[in-house]
């Protein structure tokens, strides 16, 4: 897939996100005039993007979805829910035929048909509506019946010229860029010829500069040209909407000539120039344009009064028509607020920003070691910008949870209705930040969740009335920061898990023992057991026992943890708590055989020092006793080094042991030295260690040595291998010997 | 002459420009266009489980560079650093991306032209090391210097950590570099 389809396909993808917020919010909104235009130019802006790149089975698909669409705009379709999952249906259906784009193969979409067959049915319906509603039952047409009245008004004044302007006249000027920005004047053409006829065009070379000065990239057309269309002034505005930076002016039919006198006035080229062009297209008669230009002359080109002047708007409508203008401009400011950059640019400038706080700490050192005031005091202020630009550096990738939570309200209404449920989503903190690669791999372990908590969870409406609860369930799903840790919760008001179902099942699935006894917490952790299912039936939204499964290990994956909650009837509740980023991790920077090593803060459990008693196990065997339990010990530079590790070398008089935990296991790492906490930025191995086990990666510290991170449970996994080697070998040895004892005897 | 003509002969001019430098007391030369810098030796981080030649880690501003010891790999005995000991900078083509990898080197001598006429085919036999990492032997001034095929050296089956292979390797690495050290030890002995 090359760049732009790329861009195209992120742009789409966001596109369909919004378009499916607003169809939820229509659904409890179902006049809301806003949400139903996002809706259309939603779908409208990825119709115009997919027509650039030529994706003609998007656009053709789109197409009949935004004629729909259309309809309700114009009142001419009811909004009901069944429309609605309709819509929702099709923003799948072109999020699918988007996704696959990057696939050679050409795909079918069996949906396809049936969807038009339904949209097409929608459109047929509104056709017969169309007769009957007339424009002022809908609110949306409150700006169009304006024109009626006008016309009537000011139809004997200009009766000569009705014919010739029963079209719309439009002005396109286009920008410089417009070029650079891939679009093509042609499909702007093609469109608008969708619309309606295009009666007179006529190109304004005027912007054209002298030949010497003309940059072949620039873009300097510009185009007046009638349209006979029956489309609304809007509709046609919208066709041209996606023009970045274009100059656009629409003179709907009948427009009056005080009209055309502020559109000359307003468009750049020479007023004479322009009023030729429009005489030739027929907009302007002979004499209708001298009397623009007179005028035009006369009040000194005092374009903005001269509406009003003429009497044909109300100073009120300018007013609201301005403030709507500038409502649009501030929208379309806040989408600036935002740009899009690839991932990799910022990973380089965290590594810069790494190097230079490295950088800065060496100077500091330097500074101090001159002893001059002056300078020490200049380096401080430096390392404290570095600082912060670190810290705005790693920001950088911290995106909203909302972003992946809103996803959610989908889901849940698509299954109530399915369950024949009623739930409510209530979403707590969704402006919680974390890492866009974190909040990327928690969609599915939460679609899972809340799937749970839905199908297994909430009761029937009729079940819930009887227990004394509101007919609706709730899932509340909210985030919240702790301590470096970022906390979701997916919480339920259901029956709450059945913890003797749970333990039974786990008896029959032989996944504890006949006549275990455990506690309630540790039995709700049975449902994260492989295999482990409590549904009899297995439908297609939960029950097939990978879930929960999957749920645990994808959070470990990323180094967070899952606990479980539940009261009977009172609800579950699941709390995931995840790093705030996978770029950092909180470590804990020891030292051995000189060599510097990051134990992962979360594995650590306490660091010790090993007493007269201890010290002696220590050397004999590979474990101590602490606090009346095993440990078991891992001697690391013994372990790496391997048998070049000299037996006998005295061990220093302290001892240290880091006890770390994973897997609920305790082990100790015997240190030669600790140093203290550390934030460290996580380097992959690269290619070269990539099969190195034991380590999750590299790190460099605030000297600019490379450290090791270490992976904990790899790191015992390893260690346990290699000693089960040497045992085997030690078994295998042994047996040589009684063997060839027994061939001498 | 046309500027394509130029770049041209630019090109091959710098693809017959070779760096060499020593390896325990062997002239060592590899192509200039895999050379992407020269750092001075700095303190290494070693990294445990790997096999010998695997000198261990360095950062080079902000990326961590694996450093090769190729006296180790080419089992030749490795001499201590030493002031004028260097790392030389490579970029690879390991698998399907480009690596950047360090060599140990105890002294850079030059960067020099070496017509092709000048170089010759590996010998099948005779060399200290294996005939695929020669490219070939560089006739200078009456005598030969080998020049490294670099990427088979340093080629991802050659050099990776591969899991659970490792820790064979490793112990046979350790044993034929305890050969050869003893090896080289009686030959200096006697």
């Amino acid at each position: 897939m090359d760049e732009n389809t790329q861009i195209f396909v992120a742009e789409s993808e966001e596109l369909l996100e919004d378009m499916e917020q607003a169809l939820l919010a229509l659904e409890n909104a179902p006049n809301d005039d806003d949400l139903i235009n996002r809706i259309f130019r939603a779908a409208h802006t990825i119709k115009g993007s997919a027509g650039l790149f030529g994706f003609d089975s998007i656009i053709a698909f789109t197409h009949v979805v935004e004629n729909l669409l259309d309809d309700i705009r114009n009142c001419l379709v009811p909004i009901s829910t069944e429309l609605i999952s309709l819509f929702m249906r099709c923003k799948d259906q072109i999020l699918l035929m988007i996704e696959d784009l990057d696939s050679d193969e050409a795909v079918n979409y069996p949906e396809i048909e049936d969807l038009l067959q339904l949209l097409k049915a929608y459109s047929a319906s509104s056709a017969a509506n169309s007769s009957i509603s007339s424009e002022s039952s809908c609110a949306n047409n409150s700006v169009n019946s304006n024109n009626p009245t006008q016309q009537n008004q000011d139809d004997p004044n200009s009766s000569k010229a009705v014919n010739e302007r029963d079209s719309y006249h439009i002005s396109i000027r286009l920008d410089q860029d417009t070029f650079r920005e891939g679009f093509d004047p042609a499909m702007m053409f093609s469109q608008l010829s969708e619309l309606g006829q295009i009666n007179q065009a006529k190109v304004v070379l005027a912007a054209i500069p002298k030949i010497s000065m003309i940059d072949s990239e620039n873009c300097h057309l510009g185009w007046e040209l009638t349209l006979n269309s029956t489309q609304s002034k809007q509709q046609i505005a919208d066709v041209l909407e996606f023009i970045d930076g274009a100059m656009i002016k629409i003179l709907p039919p009948s427009s009056q000539i005080a009209d055309y006198s502020q559109l000359i006035a307003e468009l750049p080229e020479a007023d004479h120039a322009l009023g030729q062009i429009l005489l030739e297209i027929g907009a302007l008669t002979q004499s209708e344009l001298q009397q623009v230009l007179n005028k035009q002359k006369a009040e000194g080109g005092l374009t903005g009064d001269l509406l009003i002047s003429e009497g044909i708007a109300q100073p009120q409508v300018v007013k609201t028509a301005i403030k709507t203008q500038n409502k649009v401009r501030k929208e379309k400011q806040q989408e600036r607020e935002f740009i899009r950059v690839a991932a990799d640019k910022l990973d380089k400038l965290v590594n810069l920003v790494g190097e230079l706080v490295i950088g800065g700490a060496k100077i500091s050192q330097l500074a101090q070691n001159r002893n001059d005031v002056e300078l020490e005091e200049s380096v401080e202020e430096i390392t404290q910008s570095l600082e912060e630009i670190r810290e705005t550096a790693l920001g950088l990738r911290m995106t909203p949870v909302a972003n992946t939570f809103n996803r959610f309200h989908r889901v849940v209404r698509d299954i109530a209705n399915d369950l024949n449920k009623k739930i409510r989503l209530k979403i707590i903190g969704g402006d919680t930040e974390l890492d866009k690669t974190v909040v990327d791999r928690i969609a599915d372990p939460l679609t899972h969740l809340i799937r749970n908590s839905m199908d297994h969870g909430l009761e029937m409406p009729q079940q819930r009335l009887q227990a004394g609860k509101p007919e609706e369930g709730t899932i509340t799903l909210s985030a919240f920061h702790q301590t470096g840790y970022i906390v979701i919760e997916v919480k339920d008001d259901g029956k709450g898990l059945d913890a003797e179902k749970i333990l039974t099942i786990a008896k029959e699935r032989g996944l504890v023992s006949e006549n275990q006894k455990m506690n309630r917490s540790d039995i709700y952790k049975l449902i994260f057991e492989p295999g482990f299912s409590t549904a009899k039936t297995v439908n297609n939204l939960s029950g097939r026992g990978v879930g929960m499964d999957v749920v645990r290990r994808n959070i470990e994956a990323l180094r967070g943890t899952v606990t479980i909650f539940s009261e009977p009837n009172q609800g579950s509740r699941v709390v995931l708590r995840l790093p705030l980023t996978l770029a950092i991790i909180d470590g804990f920077h020891v030292k051995v055989a000189n060599e510097s090593f990051i134990v992962p803060l979360d594995a650590m459990v306490e660091c010790i020092s090993l007493n007269e008693v201890q010290k002696k196990d220590a050397l004999r065997h590979n474990y101590i006793k602490l606090r009346d339990e095993m440990l078991p010990l891992i001697h690391l530079e013994k372990n790496w080094r391997g048998d070049a590790y000299d037996q006998q070398q005295q061990l220093p008089d302290r001892i240290n042991l880091v006890v770390v935990q994973f897997d609920h296991k305790k082990v100790g790492l015997l240190v030669d030295s600790l140093h203290g906490e550390v934030q460290a930025v996580i380097k992959p191995l690269g290619s070269v260690f990539n099969g190195l086990s034991g380590f999750a990666g590299f790190t460099l510290l605030g000297s600019g040595q490379v450290a090791m991170i270490m992976d904990i449970a790899e790191l015992a996994k390893s260690v346990a291998k290699t000693e089960r080697k040497k045992q085997d070998f030690v078994e295998r040895r042994s047996r040589n010997r009684v063997d060839l004892n027994e061939v001498l005897l | 002459m046309s500027d394509v003509d130029l770049i041209e002969l630019n090109d091959s001019l710098i693809d017959s420009q070779y760096l060499t430098f020593i390896i325990s007391d062997e002239e060592f030369a590899v192509p200039i266009m895999r050379v992407k810098e020269i750092i001075e030796y700095q303190s290494l981080t070693q990294v445990p489980m790997v096999p010998k030649f695997i000198a261990g880690a360095v950062n080079l501003r902000g990326a961590v560079v694996p450093v090769i010891n190729l006296a180790i790999k080419f089992g030749m005995q490795p001499r201590p650093v030493n002031r004028r000991s260097c790392i030389v900078i490579m970029e690879i083509q390991l698998a399907d991306e480009l690596v950047i990898l360090g060599i140990l080197v105890d002294k850079v001598l030059q960067v020099f032209d070496i017509p092709d006429e000048n170089i010759e085919a590996a010998p099948s036999f005779g060399a200290q090391i294996k005939t695929e990492f020669i490219q070939g032997m560089a006739r200078v001034e009456e005598q030969f210097i080998i020049i490294l095929s670099i990427n088979n050296v340093l080629s991802l089956n050659e050099i990776s950590v591969l899991g659970d292979i490792q820790d064979e390797n490793n112990v046979a690495n350790d044993k034929s570099l305890a050969e050869t050290t003893s090896k080289n030890n009686e030959m200096s002995a006697s």
